[in-house]
This record gives structure tokens, sequence and C-alpha cells, in this order.
């Protein structure tokens, strides 16, 4: 079969002595990252960017997922042993996770979550495989207004899905699409919003960028925050959970894959909704569903399994439209731009090497993942220990110096450092950030998609509505505009939101 | 504090629109460099008055800044800035070395020979990291290495 032959070629690339050694670098960054709260896969993909600039494209995007995924690993002990979220998609698991711990279970616990996580991992790569390249020949029928139209859909998705008011999303978009338009334009050659600096020529990056919103300004805005976190102390004895313990969490696995992939694909779901969803799908479907936030397993197993299943599936958008479904992936995106290549239906058929070894990485990743979290849970919750005092100055430098790196001018920083206080005030002023980093890194395309467009048209906006796909992008994203407008659905959503913030 | 931002917006919006139309804003045949951030600005204009007319739903407000927590964070930017502003002149490992004894300092609350120490060993390492190991080429200043 076909597809045989091209896992076989996958997984030659992404056993590759140096690409595993980056894949197994990623996955441990990001399982550490996971752990940590308060440092999140944003952040760190864009603190490593830098570092990525010297390697090739398959294996910075090797390291660089395994960041992702592996993230979704560690959020989960953090939320077991401490009842924090070492990531917002691990939310839900402090609700059941943490009572369990507190009934001496924290081992079966952790040990579910392991699992369940490599089982919604793993499968949501067989997912993947198979849809991707399925959606990418859909893909080969589209052109620039197709291309405009879905990345207007995504856009409003992800506003829609975001916390907060959909109203400073959507700024927060506009401001990142204005950032695109900074420097040459390609089209007529001519200098935007640069005011005669040199640096700004080339455009603002997104590693300055990246790096100043989600670097500078978290560390600022946990400067302010005293820190207490009390680690339960007691043993973790027997990380194998009981035949009773698999029997029950058999069903939220199996149902928190199929969630979680399918709503990792869609731009703004990701591993947060997934696991939100998975749990309230869980407590309905339960027989007991009074046991649910008191220690039930199936709180854990299902939306574990659901978070890490997102990210197969959050890397199809990716992968065969070259639409990102979330900030991580955005990141991913802009990597690939900066190497040069151009994420869209032809990656199968260009870039193979990066397409099929990215994804079999992402097995070898999960396997890793396992691997390395059951018997180093110990470490990990040592790791816990460091002090964030030491933590943040590191950060702080790492960005200071990272930033320089990238053009060995020193203008970066500064850029970086505006871009920290733009994302301090976005914080403090409740603007979401992660739309503008989306927006940033999709506002050139989505502007060549618009002017090629018109060009193609003769300035007939009519283009827009008269090719049928395009047409059904561009009204469903209208019509979920409007559904805010009910103010019932308004008032279930905000509601959602809080709850999903909750604790 | 929505309003605030609303009148930033509106005036960031207004300020791009003033730009774009120096731009060529062009037709719809033939979109000119001012396009798309003309209609970004629109947006941007339109979206800020939202923030600004007050909406029926004002949730309470969210927890107020003190003082004292911004204090601290202007410091800490403010040394960011200085490192930024001295870097050239002083190069990387001196800036770098007394910008991580301040952090150390005001943020972890280490003694200053504690922060001494441990500000040499992170700038040494981050050294042999960043321009021996990785090639790159940090400002040299005044130490010239």
């Amino acid at each position: 079969m076909e597809l045989l032959h091209h896992l076989q070629f996958g997984f030659g690339v992404a056993l590759a002595p140096m690409n595993l050694l980056f894949c197994f670098a990623g996955v441990l960054i990001g399982t550490l990252v996971g752990v940590l709260p308060g440092l999140g896969p944003p952040a760190t993909i864009s603190l490593l960017m830098p570092i990525s600039f010297g390697l090739p494209a398959e294996t910075a995007l090797i390291m660089l997922a395994g960041i992702y995924y592996g993230a979704q690993y560690g959020g989960s002990t953090t939320s077991i042993l401490i009842n924090i979220p070492g990531e917002a998609s691990a939310v839900m698991t402090c609700l059941d996770g943490y009572q369990m711990a507190r009934q001496g279970r924290a081992g079966p616990a952790l040990g579910i979550s392991a699992f369940g996580s490599f089982i919604g991992g793993t499968a949501s790569i067989i997912g993947l495989m198979v849809l991707a390249p399925f959606l990418a020949r859909f893909a080969l029928k589209f052109g620039p207004p197709e291309y405009f139209g879905l990345m207007f859909l995504g856009m409003v998705v992800l506003t829609f899905l975001s916390k907060g008011s959909m109203i400073k999303s959507f700024i927060s978009i506009a401001i990142g699409l204005f950032i695109g338009t900074v420097g040459i334009d390609l089209v007529d050659g001519v200098q935007r919003f640069t005011f005669g600096a040199p640096v700004l020529m080339d455009g603002i990056g997104l590693v300055p960028v990246g790096m100043g919103l989600f670097g500078i300004a978290e560390v600022l805005t946990n400067l302010e925050e005293k820190k207490v976190r009390e680690v339960f102390r007691s043993e973790i004895k027997g990380l194998l959970p009981t035949l009773k313990d698999w029997k029950e969490s058999a069903g939220p696995i199996l149902r928190g894959s199929l969630i979680g992939f399918f709503l990792g694909i869609l731009p703004g779901g990701g591993a947060i909704l997934g696991a939100f969803t998975s749990y309230a799908v869980e407590k309905r479907l339960a027989r007991q569903p009074e046991t649910f936030g008191k220690g039930a397993i199936q709180g854990v197993a299902g939306p574990e399994t659901a978070n890490n299943a997102a990210t197969g599936g959050a890397m199809i958008p990716l992968l065969s439209l070259g639409i990102p479904s979330n900030v991580s992936m955005a990141l991913l995106l802009g990597v690939m731009l900066i190497h040069g290549v151009r994420p869209n239906a032809f990656l199968i058929k260009e870039h193979p090497q990066i397409f099929w070894g990215v994804i079999c990485s992402m097995y070898v990743g999960n396997v890793l993942l396992i691997v390395l979290n059951l018997p180093l849970i110990g470490v990990w919750v040592r790791l816990l220990k460091v002090r964030y005092g030491v933590l943040f100055p590191m950060i702080l430098i790492f960005c200071l110096v990272g930033s320089f790196t990238i053009n060995s001018n020193h203008y970066e920083v500064l850029i970086m450092l505006i871009f920290g206080a733009v994302g301090y005030i976005m914080r403090k002023a409740e603007f979401p950030q992660a739309p503008l980093v989306f927006a940033l890194v999709l506002g050139p395309i989505m502007e060549n998609a618009l002017r090629q467009s018109l060009l193609h048209s003769r300035g007939k906006f009519s283009i827009f509505v008269t090719r049928p796909i395009c047409l059904v992008l561009i009204m469903a994203g209208i019509l979920i505009l409007l559904i805010p407008l009910v103010s019932q659905v308004r008032g279930k959503r905000a509601r959602i939101m809080e709850e999903a913030q909750g604790e | 504090m929505n309003r605030i931002s609303g009148i930033v917006v509106f005036f960031l919006g207004a300020a791009i629109l003033w730009q774009a139309m120096a731009l060529r804003i062009g037709t719809f045949r033939s979109p000119g460099p001012g396009f798309f951030p003309c209609l970004i600005a629109v947006i941007l204009i339109a979206l800020s008055f939202f923030l600004i007319i007050p909406s029926p739903k004002e949730k309470k407000k969210s927890s107020p800044l003190s003082l004292r927590s911004l204090g601290r964070v202007v410091i800490i930017y403010g040394s960011l800035l200085a490192y930024f502003f001295t870097l050239e002149f002083l190069g990387f490992v001196i800036a770098g070395f007394l910008l991580m004894i301040f952090l150390f300092v005001v943020i972890d609350r280490q003694k200053i020979t504690v922060a001494t120490v441990t500000a040499f060993i992170f700038v040494t390492l981050a050294y042999v990291l960043f321009n021996v190991i990785l090639k790159g080429q940090l400002p040299q200043g005044l130490l010239g290495i």
C-alpha cells in the first residue's frame, strides 16, 4: 500500500540520529514546560526559534512539535499532585485527579493519565496520517479566494472559541494584521510604515514578537504575584492502574481520542476545548455522575486522552492547508516560512521529508514520552521546587540574548522589549495575545490572497461569493459571527468559559 | 478601562488610516499598498466604538493593579531597557553580568554576594553556549570579547 511506503520513508527521516536527538530534546523540554505552571508551549517555541534557524526544516519542526505535544503530557502531573494545572488544558484533570491523589491514588491517576495521553496521541497521529493527504487533495481545488475565505473562517472560529470578549479578540487580530504589513510591500516594492528605520524594512519578525508577547510579558505579569506551592508530600506508590481502573477508563479513553482529535482540527479549538468537552461528555454518560469531582478516574482518563488527541488534529490544517489552528501551530507555520517552506496542498509532494518525517516523529515522540513520564515523575516533582525567582531572570536573559542572535542586530532586542510591554498592557487590559500572533503570521498570506483574488476578478468582490467553496467558507464565518448576537448563547458561552477557567 | 482601550484603539486606527492614504489605496481593480492597511484601520475604528460605548453587560472590575507591583514591573522593565541601551557600548559580558546581578537581587531577593556569583556563572554559561557553541556574535563592547 502506498501508505506503508510513505511510513517507511517517514520513519527513515524520523529515526535519523539527529532528528531522533532533537525529537528527544523537544519532548523533554515539552514535558518540563508542561509541568511548570506559567510557561507554555507558545512561549517555549518562541524562545527556541532562533536555535531552530540553523537546523534543517524537518529537524526544527520535529523538535518544536515535540515541545507542543510533550507539554500535554507534563501538564497533568501538577494538576494531580498540587491541584495547579501546568497547562490550561489540564484544568479538568485537577478536578478528579487531585481528589484521587488525596485518596492516596495519585499513582493510578498519573498512570492512567500517561497511558491515556499515549493512546490519544497515537490515535490522533493515525487520524492525521489518513486525513491530511485526503484534505490536501481536496485543497488542490483551492485558489486565492478560497484561501482567503478559509483564513477568514479560521479567524472567526478562533475568536469565537477564545476566552474573553470577541471584540477584543478581533481588535487583537486587526493589530496583528497591521503589524504584518510593516515592511516592503512585495507587490509594489513600496515601504510601508517603516518610517525610514532599516530594521523595519524586512518587516517585524515573528520571533521578537513571540518572545516579547509570550516570554517577556509572561514574566512581567508573574512578577506581581507571589506563588506559593505546596507539593503533595505523600509517596507515590503503584503507578499502574488496576484492572477496574482500566475497565472504567476504556470508554473515556476511546471517546476522548475522538473528541480531542476532531476538536483539535478546529481553529481555536484544540486541547482546552477537547479536555473540557470530554469531561462534560463523560460526566453525562457516567453511571454514577455524582462521583465526578470526587475522584472518578473517568474524569482523568477522558480529558487527558482528549488533550493529547487534539495535538494530532491540530497539525492537520497546518500540514495540509497551511492554516494554523492555534498559536503554537501559527509559530510552527512561521518557522516553516522562515525556512522557505510554504505549507499548502503541495507540501506532501514537494517536501515529503517534512510531512511524513514530522508525522512519524510524532509516533516516536509519543513513545519517548510515555517512557519519560512514568519513571521520571519523581524528577518532575522535584523540579517544581525550582524557585521562580531563579527561573524568571533566566527566561528574561534567554529572551534578550535569543532575540539578538536572530540577525545579530540589537534593534531586534528593542522590538522584542516593545512587544513585551505591549503584551503586558494587553494582559492588563484583557486583550488576548494569541489572535495577534495568529494574524501576524497569516496576515501577509491573507493580504496576498485578497489582492490576487481582486486582480483576478478585475475588482469584482463577487468573486468571493460566486465560487462555491469560498462562499460556503465565508457564510460559515458570518454565521458564527452572528451567533453571539443571540444573547442566550452568549450567556451560555460566558458560563462555559467561566467554568473552564473556574479553579 | 475598556473605554481607555477603546480610545487608544480608535486613535491607532485613525493613525493607520492616515498613513494608508499616503500610500496608494488604489482601486478594487488594482489594490495598492494602502488597501489592506486601510481595511484594517476601518475595522479597528469600528471595533473601537464597541469598547468606548459601554455595553449593558459590564462585569465587575478586574483586580485593581496595586501601585507597588506596578512599580516592581516598571523597575524590572527599566533594567531590561538599560541593558538594551548599554549593550553595544559595554558588550554582552559586562551588560549581561550587571543585568543578571540586578535581576537576581530584585526578583529573587538574593544577597549581592550570592547574586554576583550566580550571575558570573550564568554569564559564563551563556557566553559559552551562544558565542562558542552556537557561534553567535554577541556584542563585544568594552571588554572586546
